[in-house]
């Protein structure tokens, strides 16, 4: 069910310093650097490594209004700086659905075709559960009802 | 040259326990039974997803680099992700050009492999490994 590894995000404080970090010490181009993600609370720099088809983002939130970035802005006041997700493709309605069967909650995503576990169940890592991307590299917008 | 994220270490308290979660919430299951990763300090779990992989360890001894790594970890922030290893064309080029701009890289005792230290990082414990 679990098919793939998409992304990690790593929240910071100052996206411009650490995205200057991450390309300095790493040696690692951006693709976007701090691009105001709509509608979502945060902002955000894109590193693709190699040709894997996955990414790095470093993501700073500019709004908890918004569940993407209240998400990030406690991450960052509970543990400060770190690893806030960690994103797998996976076959969402089957996986849904056996999450659902063992008894928990999922926490659906306003954002993408997704959804998450919490941390409290997986060790304190938050996993993002998300359908593969479209041919285009886009993520597939969500449809839960 | 940077070409896939090679693994993710989770460190947990218990590694059975945590496995089990696994399989129970991603519906996974480890690549081999839990077993101890010999002269480094910690038992393994390791599940391949795609490229990648998420490896569960469990720290049983802190006389081995990666051991101790792991129980400040734990000791430190709890359980959580201990460190991103990411795959390179070559290690010794990698080296050669952080040190040629400054930075220190740890080297590893266990494998052709350096570290970045978390506070570079933001957070992040980073390998650089083949």
């Amino acid at each position: 069910m679990v098919s793939g590894f998409d992304h990690i995000d790593v929240v910071v404080k100052d996206i411009h310093q650490a995205t200057r970090d991450y390309e300095r010490i790493l040696g690692i181009k951006p693709t976007e650097v701090a691009v105001e993600q709509e509608g979502q609370g945060f902002m955000q720099s894109e590193f693709p490594l190699g040709d894997s088809g996955s990414y790095i983002y470093i993501v700073q939130p500019t709004s908890d209004k918004y569940q993407a970035g209240a998400a990030m802005k406690q991450t960052l006041e509970r543990s400060g700086e770190g690893i806030h997700v960690i994103a797998l493709t996976v076959d969402v309605e089957n996986l849904m659905e056996h999450v659902k069967k063992s008894g928990e909650d999922v926490i659906t995503s306003n954002h993408s075709h997704s959804f998450f576990v919490h941390p409290k169940r997986l060790n304190r890592v938050l996993y993002q559960l998300m359908a593969p991307r479209l041919s285009n590299g886009t993520i597939k917008a969500p449809n839960f009802i | 040259m940077y070409t896939k994220i090679d693994h993710m270490v989770i460190v947990v308290y218990d590694i059975k326990e945590a496995a089990k979660d696994y399989e129970r919430y991603l519906g996974i299951a480890p690549d081999e039974p839990i077993a101890e990763e010999d002269g480094q300090g910690y038992l393994k779990a390791s599940f391949s997803i795609g490229e990648t992989r998420v490896v569960l360890a469990q720290p049983i001894n802190d006389k081995y680099q990666a051991g101790a790594a792991m129980k400040q970890t734990l000791e430190r922030s709890g359980e959580g992700l201990h460190n991103l290893s990411f795959a390179v064309d070559s290690v010794d080029k990698e080296i050669e050009r952080v040190k040629n701009q400054g930075d220190n890289p740890i080297p590893s005792a266990h494998s052709h492999s350096f570290f970045f230290h978390p506070k570079k990082m933001h957070g992040v414990l980073v390998q650089i490994m083949e």
